[in-house]
C-alpha cells in the first residue's frame, strides 16, 4: 500500500488537468505522474522474457537500463522484453452528445480525452502501437494503430478535434470495429454506454471473437451517479430524448436504482465474457484507467509468454 | 350550503376561495423548474415512470390538506350555524345571547312591600344573570331603560352583574319603550347578519304600566291606526321589526299585583292666572290627581314658597279624579320664586312632591320722551299715556287693593332732556319716543346699543313729524337701507283725511295672535280697536323683517302698528299720534288703556328666561353679573362645578356654560359668586304616577312580539332559554388545526423519504 503522502495528486487530479490545456501536456503529465514510482508496473516480478537490448531514449524507465553494459562500455541501453513488442492498444472514444454532459468544469468527453491521451502516450512510450477511433452512432474519425511519436501527435490531434454530437451507437461501433481491426490487442472503450446493453454485449463478443481484449471504461459524471440536485428541474434530454419536469428528490432513489441496474447488467455481461468493466467518475484521478491498462498488458504478455 | 342554516358572517365565506391559493402556488411552481441538459435521460424516464403515480399521490394529498385547511378556516370565521332539527345539532355549541332590559322609570319606585318594584327587578335581574355561563360564551346586553336607553354592559354576565350593583334607584323619567326596543332592534339586526333571523333572547323587567305599553294616541288620531306623528308608531315599528327578525320580547311583570294601584300625585303647581307683581294678591294652584281606584279623604297638601311653608290644606280627592287646591299668596319681592308642593307620602313618593319656579314681575320702568309738552294733559303729547300708566290719585273715592300698585313706573322727560342723567335709557325697560322729529346722533347710538342689549323702543308720531324735512330727519337717524337702523320702516309721507267730518281711517286688520293685541282678539273687544277713527298718519315702507301688527283701511292698507326685532330687543312703531291730535284713541279709555298697557308690557317684558324643565331637559341661563366659579347643585345637595367658560352675549350679559340634562326632579341651583343663586325646577312627568296596570292578555294581544312571563313561574320545555341555532365554528377551527398538523407531518414525511433517497 503506497503511502498517501507520497502520491502526486496534481498530475492525476482532473481539476488540475483541466487547467493544463493541451492534451499532449496532459498526457505527459498524467503518465509521468502515474509512473513516478507510485504505480508500479504490474510487470514487476512478472516473468517476462528478455528479448533484446536497444538504445536508450529519453523517457525510458531508468530501471530498465542495463547498468552492466553501461559499466563495461559507457553505453546506455535498455532491456526489451518479448511482451513489450508487437503490442497494440486500440482506443475507442465515444464523442456522442451525451458525452458532452458535465456538472464539473469538464465534460465526460474531456475526461475520456485525458484518459485516452494518457494511455496513448503510455502505450507509444512503451513502443507499442496505439490507434484511435472516435465515434458517435458510427465511426466518426480514426487513426490506425502505429508506433512512434508522430502517431501520438496524430492521435492527440484527433482527440482534440472531437466535439460531442450525435446519438450514441456504441454497440454498433464495437461490432463494426471488431471486423476491421487487423492487429489484435487491447480495445479500451471510453463511453457512458447509455445504449442498449444487448448491442454493447454483441459488440464485445465480436471483439472477443476477433481475438481482442475489450475493456469497457464507463465514464460518468458525479451527478449522473448521485442525481443530487435540489429544486425543481426541467431536464432537457441530450441526443433528442425529450424533456421532463421533475422533482429530483422524488425520483432520486428510483433513478439510482435504474442506473445501478444498468451498470450491474454491464458488469455482469462483461464478467460473463471475461472482460473488464471499469466505472470511471469524472471527479476521480485518472490512475484507475492507467492501472487497469497496465494490468491487462502484463496479463497479455504472460499469456503469450 | 344545504347542511348549514346560515352563516353569522356570510361575507367571510368568500374566504373559501382562498383555498385555491395552494393550487395556484402549485401551478406557478411549474414555471420555476430550472432547465438542465441531461445525458442519462433514459434512466430518469424509467425512474419517473416507476414513481410518477406515488409522487403524484403524495403531492395531491399535500395539496388537498392545504386547501382543506384554508377552507376549514374560512368556514370557521364565517361561523356557520344549524337549526335544532339538524342531525349535526349535537355537535353545536348553544351559547345564549341575552338582552336584559330594566325598566328604570320613576313608577318602578312604587313600594308595595319592603322592597320597591325597582329593587325586585334588580334581584330578578341577578337571578337571570346567574343562569348564564360566561365561560361557555354566553353574552348579555344589560340596558337601563327610561327616557333614554343606556347600555350598562355588553359583554359577560360577570360584567353585567358588576354594572347591576351600581344601580340603586330608578330614574325620575318615564320609560320610552319605543327607544328601548329600537336599541334591541339594532342588536338583533347585528346578530341576524344576513340570515334575517336573530337568536337573541330579550327580556324586559318592568311594572307593566299601561300608559307605557299602550301610549295614548296623538290628539285627533284614530285609535286603530298609528299614522306619522303618532307616538304609538315608533313602538309598533320596533315591534314589527323584531317580529320579522324572529325575536320575541319576554315581559316579566314585577309591578304591583293590582290592576289599579293606589297612588296620588301632584300634576302641577303654577300660578292661577297672571301674577301681577310683588305685594299683589296671587293664587298658586296645586293640581292633585288620584290615580287609584279608591277615593282619598282629608289629603293634606302643603306649599312652600322660597322655603317658607304656607298653611297647608286638606282636600278630598275622589278615585281616578283630580282636584285643584288654591293657595292665596302674596309675593313680597319681584323676581323668581321657588315653589314646592307636597302631599303626604304614599307608596310612590316621587310624585308626591313637585317644584316650580314662578316669575313675579317688577313694575315696568317706562321712560316717556315728550316731543310736544304742554301743561294741559289733553294737549300734552304724552298726557293721556302717562295717565294710563300711572292713574292719578282719586282721593280715596275707590277702594281697591291694587290702588297702591301699578305695573308701570313712568318717567317723563322733554325731548331735549333725553339722554341726560335722569333719562338714561339704560335705567328703563321701555322708552317711548313720542312725536320727536329730531334725535341727536349720539342719542340714537345709545338707543341702538340699549335696544340691542334687550331694551324696547316704542316710537309714536305726530305733527312734529309730519313735514317732509322732519320725515327726512327721522329717516336719517332711524332708518338704513341695510335694515340696521332702529325704525321698522322708512317714513314716506304724511297722510290725512280731507275732512274729519266726512271720513276717517280705521284699523281694518290686525294680528290677533300677537301677545300685545290678543286682548282685542276677543270679539267682544275687537271693535274697540277696529272702529277707532284715525285721521292722520305717516305712510311708511316696512322693512322686510318687520311685522305689521295692524293696518289701516286706506287704499294702500298702510301700516298703523309695526314691530321689528333689533338684536335682543325690539322696536315698535305707531304711525299715528299717541295724543288725540291725529286719532281718537285717547278719548276711549276702553281702547287706549288696554292697548298701551299690553303694548308696553309686551315690549318691556321680553322673553322670560325659562326656569322650569321636565326631567331630562336642559336650560340655557344668562346672568347680568359675571358667573365666577359657577356650580350646579342638585336637589339632593350634590354640587358639581360647571365645565367651560361663560360667554358674553351682550354688554352686561353672560351666558353660563351648558348645564347638561337635568335628570332629577326637584329644585336645582346654580351658584356662583353672585349674591343670589339661580333656582331651577325639574319636574316629573305627571303621567308617571298613573300606575294602571296592563293585563297580560292585553299585552300579548297588542302585538305578537310580546310574550308575557310571570317572574319565577315554572317554565315548560318549550320555554327553556335555548338558542334557536347552534354554531359549529369551534369544530371548523379544530379541523383547521388538525389539517395544518397533518399537512406539516405529511410534508415532513415526504421530505424525509426523499432526503434519505
Amino acid at each position: 500500500m503506497e503511502p498517501a503522502a507520497a502520491r502526486s495528486p496534481s498530475s492525476l487530479d482532473p481539476a488540475v488537468l483541466d487547467r493544463l490545456g493541451g492534451l499532449a501536456l496532459v498526457a505527459r503529465t498524467v503518465v509521468e505522474g502515474f509512473m513516478a514510482g507510485h504505480h508500479r508496473s504490474p510487470q514487476r516480478g512478472s516473468s517476462v522474457e528478455f528479448a533484446q537490448h536497444r538504445q536508450y531514449v529519453p523517457g525510458d524507465e531508468l530501471r530498465r537500463l542495463d547498468w552492466k553494459i553501461f559499466a563495461r562500455s559507457d553505453r546506455l541501453v535498455v532491456k526489451e522484453f518479448v511482451a513489450e513488442t508487437n503490442f497494440s492498444c486500440h482506443l475507442l472514444v465515444d464523442a456522442s452528445e451525451s458525452m458532452g454532459f458535465g456538472s464539473l468544469s469538464w465534460s465526460k468527453l474531456q475526461y475520456a480525452r485525458w484518459c485516452a491521451a494518457a494511455l496513448a502516450h503510455l502505450v507509444i512510450r512503451q513502443r507499442d502501437a496505439a490507434g484511435l477511433v472516435l465515434f458517435d452512432q458510427s465511426v466518426r474519425d480514426k487513426v490506425p494503430p502505429r508506433t512512434g511519436a508522430q502517431q501520438e501527435i496524430e492521435m492527440i490531434h484527433a482527440l482534440e478535434q472531437a466535439q460531442p454530437s450525435g446519438a450514441t451507437g456504441v454497440g454498433h461501433v464495437l461490432s463494426w470495429v471488431a471486423g476491421r481491426l487487423r492487429r489484435r490487442g487491447i480495445v479500451a472503450v471510453f463511453s457512458d454506454f447509455f445504449a442498449e446493453e444487448e448491442e454493447i454485449v454483441a459488440g464485445m463478443r465480436r471483439l472477443l471473437y476477433g481475438g481482442h481484449e475489450p475493456i469497457l471504461f464507463q465514464v460518468l459524471d458525479p451527478q449522473e451517479l448521485e442525481f443530487d440536485y435540489t429544486g425543481l428541474l426541467r431536464l432537457e434530454g441530450l441526443e433528442g430524448l425529450g424533456r421532463l419536469l421533475v422533482d429530483p428528490k422524488a425520483i432520486r432513489a428510483a433513478y439510482r436504482e435504474e442506473l445501478a441496474a444498468h451498470q450491474e447488467r454491464l458488469a455482469r455481461a462483461a464478467r460473463a465474457l471475461s472482460c473488464d468493466y471499469v466505472p470511471l467518475v469524472t471527479s476521480a484521478p485518472l490512475d484507475v484507467a492507467l492501472s487497469t491498462y497496465l494490468a491487462h498488458r502484463a496479463a497479455r504478455a504472460r499469456a503469450r509468454g | 350550503m344545504g347542511v348549514f342554516q346560515g352563516f353569522v358572517h356570510p361575507l367571510l365565506l368568500w374566504g373559501i376561495a382562498l383555498c385555491s391559493i395552494p393550487l395556484l402556488i402549485h401551478l406557478l411552481n411549474r414555471r420555476r423548474h430550472k432547465p438542465l441538459p441531461w445525458a442519462a435521460m433514459k434512466f430518469v424516464l424509467a425512474a419517473y415512470k416507476r414513481t410518477r403515480r406515488r409522487v403524484q399521490l403524495e403531492n395531491l394529498l399535500l395539496l388537498l390538506l392545504r386547501m382543506a385547511a384554508v377552507a376549514a378556516l374560512a368556514l370557521a370565521v364565517a361561523r356557520p350555524f344549524i337549526g335544532r332539527d339538524s342531525p349535526l345539532a349535537p355537535l353545536t355549541e348553544r351559547r345564549r345571547d341575552l338582552v336584559l332590559l330594566l325598566d328604570a322609570s320613576a313608577s318602578t319606585g312604587y313600594r308595595e312591600n319592603a322592597a320597591s318594584v325597582f329593587e325586585e327587578m334588580l334581584e330578578r335581574a341577578r337571578t337571570l344573570l346567574s343562569e348564564l355561563d360566561g365561560t361557555r360564551g354566553d353574552r348579555v346586553h344589560l340596558l337601563q331603560c327610561s327616557q333614554a336607553t343606556r347600555a350598562l354592559s355588553t359583554h359577560t354576565p360577570d360584567d353585567a352583574l358588576a354594572a347591576l350593583a351600581t344601580l340603586t334607584a330608578p330614574r325620575d323619567e318615564r320609560l320610552d319603550l319605543a327607544l328601548a326596543l329600537a336599541e334591541v332592534v339594532d342588536l338583533a339586526e347585528e346578530d341576524a347578519g344576513s340570515t334575517g333571523h336573530s337568536a337573541l333572547e330579550v327580556r324586559l323587567l318592568t311594572d307593566l304600566q299601561r300608559n307605557t305599553f299602550l301610549p295614548a294616541p296623538a290628539d285627533g288620531a284614530a285609535t286603530a291606526d298609528a299614522s306619522a306623528g303618532d307616538p304609538r308608531l315608533p313602538l309598533r315599528q320596533a315591534l314589527d321589526r323584531l317580529g320579522e327578525l324572529g325575536v320575541q320580547v319576554v315581559v316579566e311583570d314585577l309591578g304591583p299585583g293590582v290592576p289599579q294601584p293606589p297612588n296620588l300625585g301632584i300634576e302641577s303647581v303654577a300660578p292661577l292666572g297672571e301674577v301681577l307683581g310683588a305685594a299683589q294678591a296671587s293664587e298658586i294652584a296645586v293640581d292633585v290627581r288620584n290615580f287609584g281606584a279608591s277615593g282619598r279623604a282629608g289629603l293634606r297638601v302643603a306649599l312652600t314658597i322660597d322655603g317658607v311653608r304656607q298653611p297647608s290644606q286638606k282636600v278630598d280627592v275622589p278615585a281616578r279624579a283630580g282636584v285643584q287646591v288654591v293657595f292665596p299668596v302674596v309675593f313680597s319681592e319681584p323676581g323668581f320664586h321657588a315653589l314646592v308642593a307636597e302631599l303626604e307620602s304614599d307608596r310612590l313618593a316621587r310624585d308626591d312632591t313637585r317644584a316650580a319656579v314662578v316669575h313675579v314681575p317688577a313694575p315696568l320702568r317706562v321712560l316717556l320722551v315728550n316731543g310736544a309738552p304742554n301743561d294741559e294733559l289733553e294737549r300734552d303729547e304724552i298726557g293721556f299715556l302717562r295717565a294710563a300708566l300711572e292713574p292719578p290719585d282719586d282721593g280715596g273715592l275707590v277702594s281697591s287693593p291694587v290702588r297702591s300698585y301699578s305695573p308701570f313706573v313712568a318717567t317723563s322727560v322733554a325731548a331735549n332732556a333725553f339722554g341726560g342723567p335722569e333719562a338714561d335709557p339704560a335705567a328703563f325697560d321701555v322708552v317711548v319716543v313720542a312725536n320727536v322729529a329730531a334725535l341727536p346722533a349720539e342719542i340714537v347710538a345709545r338707543l341702538e346699543s340699549w335696544v340691542a342689549r334687550g331694551g324696547a323702543l316704542l316710537l309714536t308720531l305726530g305733527d312734529r313729524c309730519a313735514d317732509p324735512s322732519a320725515l327726512d330727519s327721522l329717516n336719517t337717524r332711524l332708518w338704513r337701507a341695510d335694515e340696521s337702523g332702529l325704525a321698522p320702516a322708512r317714513f314716506v309721507r304724511h297722510v290725512a283725511v280731507a275732512s274729519r267730518r266726512g271720513s276717517y281711517f280705521r284699523a281694518a286688520t290686525f294680528d290677533a295672535t300677537h301677545p300685545a293685541l290678543a286682548f282685542f282678539g276677543d270679539e267682544r273687544w275687537q271693535a274697540f280697536l277696529t272702529e277707532m277713527p284715525v285721521f292722520e298718519f305717516v305712510a311708511c315702507e316696512p322693512l322686510s323683517s318687520a311685522r305689521v301688527l295692524a293696518r289701516l283701511d286706506d287704499g294702500e292698507k298702510s301700516p298703523l302698528l309695526l314691530e321689528r326685532a333689533y338684536d335682543r330687543g325690539r322696536v315698535l312703531l305707531w304711525t299715528s299720534s299717541i295724543d288725540q291730535d291725529w286719532n281718537l284713541f285717547p278719548q276711549f279709555p276702553a281702547t287706549f288703556i288696554p292697548l298701551w298697557h299690553e303694548l308696553l308690557r309686551y315690549a318691556g317684558t321680553g322673553t322670560l328666561p325659562l326656569r322650569n324643565t321636565p326631567v331630562g331637559g336642559t336650560l340655557e341661563l344668562e346672568t347680568a353679573t359675571f358667573p365666577r366659579r359657577a356650580a350646579l347643585v342638585r336637589p339632593d345637595g350634590t354640587r358639581k362645578d360647571l365645565d367651560g367658560e361663560p360667554q358674553q352675549v351682550a354688554e352686561g350679559l353672560w351666558r353660563l356654560p351648558a348645564l347638561g340634562a337635568l335628570d332629577e326632579a326637584g329644585l336645582w341651583r346654580v351658584e356662583s359668586e353672585a349674591p343670589q343663586p339661580i333656582v331651577l325646577a325639574c319636574q316629573l312627568e305627571p303621567a308617571e304616577g298613573d300606575l294602571a296596570h296592563l293585563a297580560p292578555e292585553e299585552l300579548e294581544s297588542s302585538h305578537a312580539t310580546w310574550r308575557f312571563r310571570a317572574p319565577g313561574s315554572d317554565e315548560g320545555p318549550d320555554d327553556e332559554p335555548q338558542a334557536d341555532r347552534g354554531e359549529l365554528w369551534r369544530w371548523f377551527a379544530g379541523a383547521t388545526l388538525a389539517l395544518l398538523v397533518l399537512e406539516t407531518l405529511w410534508a415532513a414525511w415526504i421530505g424525509r423519504g426523499r432526503r434519505l433517497a
